[in-house]
């Protein structure tokens, strides 16, 4: 497989689409509200209709508008459907002939739709996920060939550092910075490895792009391995994603076949080979040390930095570890340049960033938007405002986040501003709470969350996040005093200070921030409590 | 500060490359509170005690994993970082949910508690305590799951025993899939019961509380490894045994063996009085009477029948100055050569085959090489079993990156952590050496610049090995050829390898044979005299090696000078006042040969039970039946003292000073923790006042004072060596001089013989090879729990971890031959036969089957036969061609 090839199966596959494509999406939400079946729908209804020499029914990855779904969107008209039975097929069809339509008809410039702005989710709803042909025809892995043949690791690490990328994980570190630390490690032997292992609360940014467009991710993970000097990766993608696995299989077994996986890649001296490795239900293993435990068949627990995986990995080699989202910026970036990339977003946070929206918002769903976005755009804006009601907060950044108040909306998204105000960008979880959530109970929810998920080895997480959150079941049951209180202050301070990894460190954060602007809530319960029991004495 | 500083509490501290915050803290003298740490692991940072300031972080950071840099300044004790602390500890106290009950006991953890002014909860009944196991036990209620026992089971022991099972606040130490201690594959190493902080993990001896009255640094007296002790005693009695921590031998770690097995010192059958026999019955003597008994029938014997019809076996188990006084006492004033140790049963071809090919019968390399060493190749040893703490070292270094090649014809459990494993067939070590020695040079994977300037006979290797035939060897050893290619191609990648090698070489017809062949590789891969490489082989018994050393072999003095040396012969009769005869002396087959035909008339037995541990027991019992007069000297009555005539109650190892040699030729001081039992004394003793009664001139008034003649006997091994010098971790010979710091690696700078010497030996089976009628081969050997005949370890504990002898047998020979689990069976050899319990184990690769020989009911030695090598008349033990057929009575 050289260039030649493989732009001409590009033209090949351009050449085969038919005029008209029928996209459906066969993400797993949609598929969850039965999109295979008006898949299927569609499909015979355009044999039947006879519009098989110009129509093609396609099954694509995640729109993005998924408390919407199934979602059926048509180009190059931009139609998009919302809701879609499998009844309503044949209709859909028949429009394209001049037929009357009856589903319901959305809205494909509505601002959730018209303010985005796609670098990673370019390709989601366009293109088949399960097929490389597909990929390619939008000119994927043409970034793969570049960096191989026209760049040299330097240059890619450069490029990287230049754009201003930042980890999409989370944690914000400039992924720049990160591969070139590893690319200037020595060692016979080097990893990357992508992190699948999203496990927020109403996070689902990395299934969607791991489920839509495999390949974007494998082609980022190639780049990052001829770059840093790894000839071997591994995505480590939660259990509880099997569609996800599957179609990454697939899309492994696919690029293998074409020379574009395996050994020589592009005929080049550069071999990288990838291999899935599937979690086993711990939250914690979203932690890169706790992660590559995993990987080694070991317990996923997180093991103490220094050092980092960067110096002493995967089996003690360095190792380069990215979150799915992170690598799945890469081509753009090789294709478009480093200047094109850090144009992008606020002067620190380059770039774009996805969000799944949801809680008590109108659109529910995944967004892609540019770094520096204000919250209350999309929140009310572009997610349409909570359906009943007025808006109390926004949580961002999962059980490491914090709860961000109403009067605070107009605040930029981007990594310093979130975690000046007590919260964090995190992996790009973004609940909405109207006036009628409990903040106390949002914090309690968070904090069962991280006790349950605490792995146990060390102390101020294992046993702290028990006691934060007994705490916070009295205060709810209204059976705390003051001093309950000050605990509950003084124990968060405690944890956050004391514990081993991220998820010891940032388990107080939902209920700091909490106490940060609501703490009038916690006072009321606290007070209740006494008032029961100056009625009962 | 300067750019290579960091200040801990204000005070600057130079920086050490890969040094933790913790371990600069302690330099300083500055102790930072600690829960789930040990010095030497991995550190787990779990307990979070240890947290320490840094201008360089916001939060705290953990110093035990924390590596110090230039400009950090720490504070390790402010009062925000001790209420952090205390905070931290009460989280175990938790009204609600304790996740730690105090039981009473002191311990580390109680210690911090108080420090902190903190009080556990509530005092457990203790109720869920799992008390299965012999030895060891575990309280959940005080377990704080620190899992540090965890971390020393996989660090330091490689056994995994422990896991966490449950996440969070349910997480809790579990033992793997099993239920208990007992049924766990536990190897009762001890470790983690010295790092448990709460005593969750706990042992019998530290369950006695007894405070000790005296606590004793000495050297562990089962296998060659040479331990260091601490023994701790009270009123004479061994209360506990604990590594020494900083010891360069076992580096803190011990056995189930060296730290537990310690109750046969206390066994209500020790023998406690010199006794003689009447008729068939025996009566205890004063020691003077004994005494004087022995002196007149040696006398009697040698007036009668000359010197050389006398004989002594030294013991492998006493001291070096009782080894050298016995074979002193023998070639000096009884004036024979007739001595011998019970290293010829076991590692006589070793010594010999080291010693013709490089010029030291001993190994050239040192434990320490374990950890340096990239490639390792343990041939015809179990070290897991038979020498543990070693074991444990390889294991950890395998598992830190060495590369491993196990040839043997057991799968051993350090098989399952090898590369590749070459399960040859019993006694084909020799064709499978050569094989290997063949692909090395057929692929030019060979040290050519090594074997130009150190070692002689390459050209006639070469075509000696052109003549062999890869599918032949590959035929007669059942090891596949490309498996072959595949060991010298790891092997050849590395070049220098560590040889660690055993009884499984040693102890075949083929058996100096096999050592050569192996030293053949040795010298191929450049190896011998390098760092991490090397020969190391893992002698048996805690003195083997020193009581050959001694001269407790009838062609050789000690320090293996022979006999004839006019030099030495001149230092002896200066030293001596007399010199034995030139011609060499009767090994111990020989010995029971010429005792069985009537040409020996007495010999005195050291601490050796040769009924049960040599071969073909049958003729070893008419043998000793045979004789006028038979001492000897031993702890228990053992199958051999049935045949004695005086038997004299020896001191134990616990019990006596000296020094003991381990298998790395490390010289080390064995001091007396308790008193000997009665009358027993210690051998070297009873030799002198044999010497003296006999009419010598032997007034030594300590064991140091023998040691100070062994320096001059032989000064070129010993010269160095005095009891001043003996602190600590010892010394290794070759030592020659007062000033020499001992020998890690011999054949450093060129081979002690001065070249190295290939060697072209081809395949000769074996007489139990092809045997008709008999179609298995059997191996006998050792179990972890068990040392040798069991003397000492059947009188402990141990012997409810292992009760008995099975025959070890593969499943498909089973099968077909109608043997189920656990059924009885008749072995039978064409020597004799016995009956054992057959147990299916994969272990044993068909058509072969395993005994081990701890049990005198076994008869395990009527079964091995009369082949011995006929160089160092070592017996064939790994290989006899043996029958079997269930028991139906």
């Amino acid at each position: 497989m050289d260039l030649t090839e493989l732009l001409k199966i590009a033209n090949a596959e351009r050449n085969k689409q038919k005029s008209i494509r029928v996209h459906c999406c066969t993400s797993t939400g949609c598929q969850a509200a039965n999109s295979l079946s008006v898949k299927n729908n569609l499909a015979t209804a355009v044999k039947e209709s006879g519009l098989s020499d110009r129509v093609e029914v396609v099954g694509v990855g995640c729109m993005g508008f998924c408390g919407r779904g199934p979602l059926v969107q048509i180009d190059p008209e931009d139609t998009l459907y919302e809701e879609v039975t499998p009844e309503d097929a044949p209709s859909i069809i028949d429009a394209l002939n001049g037929g009357v339509v009856k589903p319901i008809q959305g809205d494909s410039q509505h601002p959730f739709f018209a303010r985005q702005m796609r670098i990673v989710r370019q390709n989601t709803g366009k293109v088949d996920p399960e097929s490389i042909e597909e990929y390619i025809a939008v000119g994927g892995y043409q970034s793969l060939y570049k960096a191989i043949y026209d760049l040299t690791p330097t240059e890619i690490v450069q490029e990287i550092s230049k754009s201003g990328l930042r980890g999409r994980g989370g944690g914000g570190y400039p992924t720049g910075l990160k591969w070139a630390t590893v690319a200037k490690m020595a060692g016979e032997q080097k990893y990357v490895i992508c992190n699948g292992d999203e496990g927020d609360p109403g996070a689902f940014m990395d299934r969607s792009v791991l489920e839509s467009d495999p390949h974007l991710v494998l082609e980022g993970m190639a780049i990052a391995g001829y770059a840093v000097g790894a000839n071997h990766g591994y995505i480590y993608v939660r259990a509880e994603y099997p569609l996800a696995i599957q179609r990454l299989q697939k899309a492994i077994q696919q690029a293998k076949r074409y020379g574009i996986l395996g050994s020589q890649i592009f005929e080049s001296p550069f071999d990288f080979k990838i291999d899935i490795r599937i979690g086993a239900g711990a939250f914690v293993c979203g932690e890169e040390t706790a992660l590559i435990q995993s990987i080694e068949g070991k317990r996923g627990n997180p093991v103490p930095r220094p050092p980092y995986p960067a110096e002493s990995g995967l089996w003690k080699w360095p190792t380069l570890i990215n979150n799915v989202e992170t690598l799945a910026n890469i081509a753009a970036i090789i294709r478009e340049g480093a200047d094109w990339y850090s144009s992008i977003g606020t002067e620190n946070s380059k770039g774009t960033k996805i969000f799944a929206l949801t809680g008590k918002i109108r659109n529910n769903g995944l967004i892609e938007v540019p770094m520096g976005i204000s919250l209350r755009e999309i929140v009310e804006e572009m997610g349409g405002g909570v359906p009943e009601g007025e808006i109390k907060a926004v949580q961002t950044g999962g059980p490491s986040g914090g709860c961000i108040p109403a009067s605070m909306l107009d605040i930029p998204v981007d990594y310093d501003s979130l975690s000046k105000i007590g919260s964090m960008m995190g992996s790009g979880g973004m609940v909405v709470m109207d006036r009628a959530t409990s903040m106390v109970e949002v914090a309690q929810f968070y904090m069962e969350f991280c006790r349950e998920e605490s792995c146990g080895k060390c102390v101020p997480c294992r046993a702290g996040t028990v006691q934060l959150d007994a705490l916070l079941t009295k205060i709810v049951n209204k059976k705390a005093t003051m001093d309950d209180l000050t605990k509950l202050e003084a124990l968060c301070q405690m944890v956050k200070d004391t514990s081993l990894c991220g998820l010891g460190i940032t388990a107080p954060n939902p209920v700091l921030s909490t106490l940060r602007y609501f703490k009038e809530e916690y006072l009321e319960l606290i007070q209740a409590n006494n008032l029961d029991v100056s009625l009962t004495s | 500060m300067n750019s290579q500083q960091a200040k801990i509490n204000g005070q600057i501290v130079n920086i050490q490359d890969g040094e933790t915050i913790l371990q600069a803290a302690k330099r300083l003298g500055i102790e930072i509170p600690t829960l789930c740490y040990s010095e030497g692991m991995h550190p787990e940072g779990g307990c979070r005690m240890c947290l320490v300031e840094s201008n360089q972080k916001s939060l705290p950071v953990g110093a035990c994993h924390t590596p110090i840099q230039a400009g950090m300044e720490i504070q390790t004790h402010t009062p925000k970082l001790e209420a952090l602390r205390r905070d931290i500890l009460s989280l175990y106290l938790d009204d609600e949910q304790p996740v730690f009950q105090g039981n009473g006991k002191e311990t580390k953890f109680t210690g911090l508690l108080q420090d902190y002014q903190l009080k556990p909860i509530s005092d457990s009944q203790a109720v869920k305590v799992d008390n299965s196991h012999p030895y060891l036990s575990f309280n959940p209620d005080t377990c704080i799951t620190c899992r540090l026992c965890l971390n020393a089971c996989e660090q330091i022991q490689g056994q995994f025993v422990y896991g966490i099972s449950g996440r969070g606040s349910e997480s809790r130490l579990v033992f793997g899939a099993e239920e208990s201690f007992a049924d766990s594959p536990c190897v009762a190493c001890g470790a983690c019961v010295d790092l448990c902080p709460t005593g969750a993990i706990t042992d019998r001896d530290r369950l006695n509380l007894t405070p000790a009255d005296s606590v004793t640094e000495t050297v562990c007296g089962y296998c060659g490894v040479g331990c260091r002790l601490e023994v701790e005693s009270a009123q004479g009695k061994v209360l506990r045994i604990n590594p020494v921590e900083d010891a360069v031998v076992n580096q803190g770690h011990l056995c189930v063996k060296g730290r537990y097995a310690h109750s046969y010192h206390h066994s209500s059958d020790r023998l406690t009085q010199p006794l003689k026999r009447v008729g068939e019955e025996f009566q205890p003597i004063s020691w003077d009477e004994a005494l004087d008994l022995i002196a007149e029938k040696l006398l009697t014997i040698k007036a009668d029948y000359g010197a050389d019809a006398l004989g002594a076996f030294s013991s492998s188990r006493s001291t070096n100055e009782a080894a050298y006084l016995l074979q002193k006492l023998f070639r000096s004033l009884i004036k024979t050569n007739n001595v011998d140790c019970c290293a010829r049963v076991c590692h006589s071809s070793t010594a010999l085959g080291l010693r013709t090919v490089t010029g030291a019968g001993a190994a050239s390399a040192s434990y320490v090489d374990i950890e340096k060493a990239k490639c390792i190749v343990i041939a015809g040893a179990n070290p897991t079993e038979a020498h543990p703490v070693v074991g444990a070292r390889i294991k950890q270094a395998v598992l830190n990156g060495a590369r491993l090649v196990v040839i043997d014809p057991r799968r051993i459990e350090l098989a399952e952590y090898a590369d590749i494993h070459l399960q040859l067939l019993p006694g084909t070590n020799v064709p499978l050496f050569n094989a290997l020695a063949k692909v090395l040079i057929a692929e030019d994977l060979i040290d050519r610049d090594y074997l130009n300037e150190r070692v002689e006979g390459f050209e006639e290797f070469c075509t000696f090995l052109n003549n062999l035939s890869l599918e032949e060897i590959a035929s007669i050893t059942t090891v596949e050829t490309n498996l072959i290619c595949e060991a010298a191609r790891l092997i050849g990648s590395y070049g220098q390898t560590l040889f660690v090698h055993g009884l499984g070489l040693s102890e075949l017809t083929q058996g100096t044979a096999s050592v050569m062949t192996l030293c053949n590789l040795g010298m191929l891969t450049g190896s011998i005299g390098r760092e991490g490489a090397g020969m190391l082989p893992l002698r048996g018994q805690n003195n083997v090696q020193g009581n050959a050393d001694m001269g407790g072999m009838p062609n050789l003095i000690t320090g293996y000078q022979p006999l004839n040396n006019p030099e030495l012969r001149q230092r002896l009769e200066s030293l001596w006042g007399g010199v034995p005869p030139e011609e060499p002396g009767l090994t111990i087959p020989e010995m029971i040969d010429a005792a069985a035909r009537g040409d020996i008339h007495a010999l005195w037995i050291q601490g050796e039970d040769v009924v049960q541990s040599d071969n073909n027991e049958t003729h070893v019992r008419e043998a000793l039946s045979n004789l006028d007069f038979l001492v000897v000297q031993e702890l228990f009555f053992s199958e051999t003292c049935q045949y004695a005539h005086v038997i004299l109650p020896a001191a134990a190892a616990l019990e006596q000073e000296g020094t003991f040699t381990n298998g790395e030729r490390r010289i080390q001081h064995v001091r007396p923790a308790v008193p000997p039992p009665g009358e027993a004394r210690p051998d070297w003793e009873a030799i002198r006042d044999v010497a003296v009664k006999i009419g010598a001139n032997w007034n030594y008034q300590n064991p140091g004072e023998v040691m100070d003649e062994i320096a001059q006997v032989a000064p070129n091994f010993f010269g160095g060596v005095s009891y001043t010098r003996l602190k600590g971790d010892g010394l290794q010979w070759p030592c020659p001089s007062s000033d020499h710091p001992g020998t890690v690696t011999v054949h450093a700078e060129h081979f002690i013989r001065g070249k190295g010497q290939l060697v072209t030996i081809d395949y000769i089976p074996s007489p139990e090879h092809g045997v008709a009628g008999y179609p298995f081969l059997l191996i006998t050997g050792r179990l972890l729990e068990h040392y040798n005949v069991g003397t000492m370890t059947r009188r402990t504990p141990n012997q409810e971890l292992v009760t008995e002898d099975v025959l070890e047998i593969h499943p498909a020979d089973a099968n077909r031959e109608h043997i189920a689990d656990g059924e009885p069976v008749n072995l039978e050899s064409r020597w004799g036969s016995t009956t054992v319990k057959a147990k299916h184990s994969r272990r044993i690769a068909p058509n072969t089957l395993f005994l081990s020989f701890h049990y005198p009911e076994t008869h395990t030695n009527r079964i091995t036969g009369p082949h011995l090598d006929p160089k160092s008349k070592c017996p064939q033990y790994k290989a006899v061609a043996v029958r079997l057929q269930p028991n139906k009575s």
